[in-house]
C-alpha cells in the first residue's frame, strides 16, 4: 500500500503556517460534500480513543470525554485524517468497535476507528494528527524563526 | 576583528546544529554561518595563508575560494531573511550566484597570481581581469546585502535590528571597496582610490560582527527559557516512555528527544503515554498522573 507523504497532504489541506479545528472541519466538509459533525459520546469505550462514521448525508466524528484537552483534540485530528485519507481514495483501517457503537452506526456507510495499532494506515492517521496538533498550537504566536 | 567573528559564528555553528537538525526552515541560516566560517579560516584567520595556499598550488586560489565561501555565506543568509519576512522567490533572487563563475573566469585571466599574498588584488589593481574579478565579487555582495535589508524593513526590530544596523555597514564597506576598484582602475587618483579602499577591512569586519552577535543574542535570549520551560519534562516524559515499553520501538522516545523540538516533543510523548494508558486499559501511579497533568496543563497555557 503507498500512502502519500503527509507533510505534503497536510501543507496542500491547511497551507503554510498556523490553522485550528475548525478551519481543517471546514475544509474537509468541503472536500467531502458533507457535513462533519463532532460528537462526544460517554458511553463504554474499553481500548478505544474515537471513531468515526459516514452517513448518508453527514460524517460524525465520535470521541469520549477526555481530561486532557490536547489528547481529545489529538484523537478527533486523528479521525480527521481517517476522513481526508479516504478523500484521496486509499484504503481504510479495519475498524473495532463495541456492540453500542455498531448499534449507533447500524446505518453507517463506512467505519474507521482511532485505536493504537500499528498498521500503515494508523500511522499515517497518527503522524497527520502530530502535524495538525502542530499547527493548532501555533496558532497564538506562528512567525517563522529562520535564525532560532 | 577577524577571529571576534570566528568565535561568534563557531558558537553559532555548534550551538544551533539541534535547531538545524529539529527545524528545516533553520537550515539555510546555518549553512550561512558554516560558509562564513570557512570564508574565514581560507583568508588564514586560524591556520596561515600560506600554508592553506600552498596546498591549493600557491597561486592564491584561497582568496578566489574565499570569495565564493563569503559570497554564499551571505545569499544563504539572505535566504534565511527571505523566509522570515516572507517574501517570494523571483529571478533575481540567484542573480547574485551569476558573479560566481564570472568570478572563476575572470580570476583564471589574472596574469602573474604566485606568490600568496593577503594583498593578491591590491597588488594587481593595474589588470582588468582583477577588476572584473574583484568588482563582480562586491557588486553581487552590494547587491544581496541591500536586498537583505529592504526584505528586513518591516522585521528589524529589537535584535533583528542589529542585523540591519551591522549590514548597513557591511553595504558601506562594500561601497568603499567597489569605489577603490573603479576610481584605482578607471581615474589617475590612485592614491584617493587606496584610501577609500583601506576602509573596507574594518568597516567589513566590524558589520559582519554586529549582525553576528546580534544573531548569537537573539539565539540565546530565545532558547535558555525554552530549554528551561521543557528540559526536564522532555526527558522525564522520554524516561517514562522507555520504562513502561510505551513504544512500539525501543528508540522511538530518544528519537522524537532528538528530531522534534522540546515543545513538540513533550506533545508527542504525552501523546504515546496516553495510547499506552488507553491501549493497555491501565493508570499511572498516582504521582506519576499528576506530574503528567501538570506538563499538560503547561502545555494548554503556551496555547
Amino acid at each position: 500500500m503507498s500512502l502519500p507523504p503527509v507533510a505534503e497532504k497536510v501543507q496542500e489541506l491547511c497551507g503554510d503556517g498556523a490553522t485550528s479545528m475548525e478551519e481543517v472541519v471546514d475544509r474537509l466538509t468541503i472536500i467531502c460534500e458533507k457535513p462533519i459533525n463532532l460528537v462526544e459520546y460517554k458511553e463504554s469505550w474499553g481500548a478505544l480513543t474515537a471513531f468515526k462514521a459516514e452517513f448518508e448525508d453527514r460524517i460524525n466524528v465520535y470521541f469520549p470525554p477526555q481530561k486532557s484537552q490536547q489528547y481529545k483534540l489529538h484523537c478527533i485530528y486523528h479521525e480527521l485524517g481517517h476522513i481526508y485519507l479516504e478523500s484521496l481514495r486509499t484504503s481504510l483501517a479495519l475498524p473495532n468497535l463495541s456492540e453500542e457503537m455498531l448499534r449507533e452506526t447500524a446505518d453507517a456507510i463506512s467505519i474507521t476507528c482511532r485505536s493504537v495499532p500499528n498498521h500503515p494506515v494508523e500511522r499515517w492517521v497518527e503522524e497527520f494528527a502530530f502535524e495538525m496538533s502542530k499547527k493548532t498550537r501555533a496558532r497564538s504566536s506562528f512567525e517563522p524563526e529562520p535564525f532560532l | 576583528m577577524k577571529l571576534l567573528l570566528v568565535a561568534l559564528l563557531t558558537a553559532l555553528c555548534l550551538l544551533r546544529i539541534p535547531s538545524v537538525v529539529k527545524v528545516a526552515e533553520a537550515r539555510a541560516s546555518w549553512v550561512a554561518s558554516v560558509f562564513g566560517l570557512a570564508a574565514l579560516y581560507v583568508l588564514g584567520t586560524v591556520t596561515p595563508l600560506a600554508t592553506i595556499d600552498s596546498y591549493l598550488g600557491g597561486i592564491n586560489v584561497a582568496n578566489l575560494l574565499q570569495a565564493i565561501f563569503a559570497l554564499l555565506a551571505i545569499f544563504f543568509f539572505n535566504d534565511s531573511v527571505r523566509r522570515l519576512a516572507n517574501v517570494a522567490v523571483r529571478w533575481t533572487y540567484y542573480a547574485p550566484l551569476l558573479s560566481i563563475p564570472i568570478m572563476i573566469a575572470s580570476f583564471a585571466l589574472v596574469k602573474d597570481k604566485a606568490p600568496t599574498s593577503a594583498d593578491f588584488i591590491d597588488y594587481r589593481m593595474d589588470q582588468l581581469a582583477i577588476a572584473v574579478y574583484s568588482g563582480s565579487y562586491m557588486l553581487a555582495l552590494l547587491f544581496t546585502v541591500l536586498r537583505i535589508i529592504y526584505m528586513l524593513r518591516h522585521k528589524a526590530r529589537g535584535l533583528y535590528a542589529t542585523f540591519s544596523a551591522g549590514l548597513l555597514v557591511v553595504a558601506a564597506a562594500v561601497s568603499c571597496h567597489l569605489t577603490y576598484v573603479l576610481l584605482f582602475h578607471f581615474s589617475p587618483w590612485h592614491t584617493f582610490a587606496e584610501a577609500i579602499g583601506s576602509w573596507f577591512d574594518r568597516l567589513f569586519y566590524a558589520g559582519l560582527s554586529v549582525t553576528a552577535a546580534g544573531w548569537l543574542i537573539l539565539f540565546l535570549s530565545k532558547q535558555i527559557p525554552k530549554l528551561r520551560l521543557w528540559m526536564i519534562d522532555a526527558l522525564w516524559l522520554t524516561g517514562l516512555r522507555i520504562r513502561v515499553h510505551a513504544d512500539h520501538s525501543r528508540v522511538s522516545p530518544a528519537w522524537d528527544l532528538f528530531n522534534e523540538t522540546l515543545e513538540n516533543g513533550v506533545y508527542k510523548s504525552l501523546i504515546v503515554l496516553h495510547n499506552y494508558q488507553r491501549g493497555n486499559l491501565t493508570a499511572f501511579p498516582e504521582s506519576v498522573q499528576g506530574r503528567i497533568n501538570q506538563i499538560e496543563a503547561k502545555l494548554d497555557a503556551q496555547v
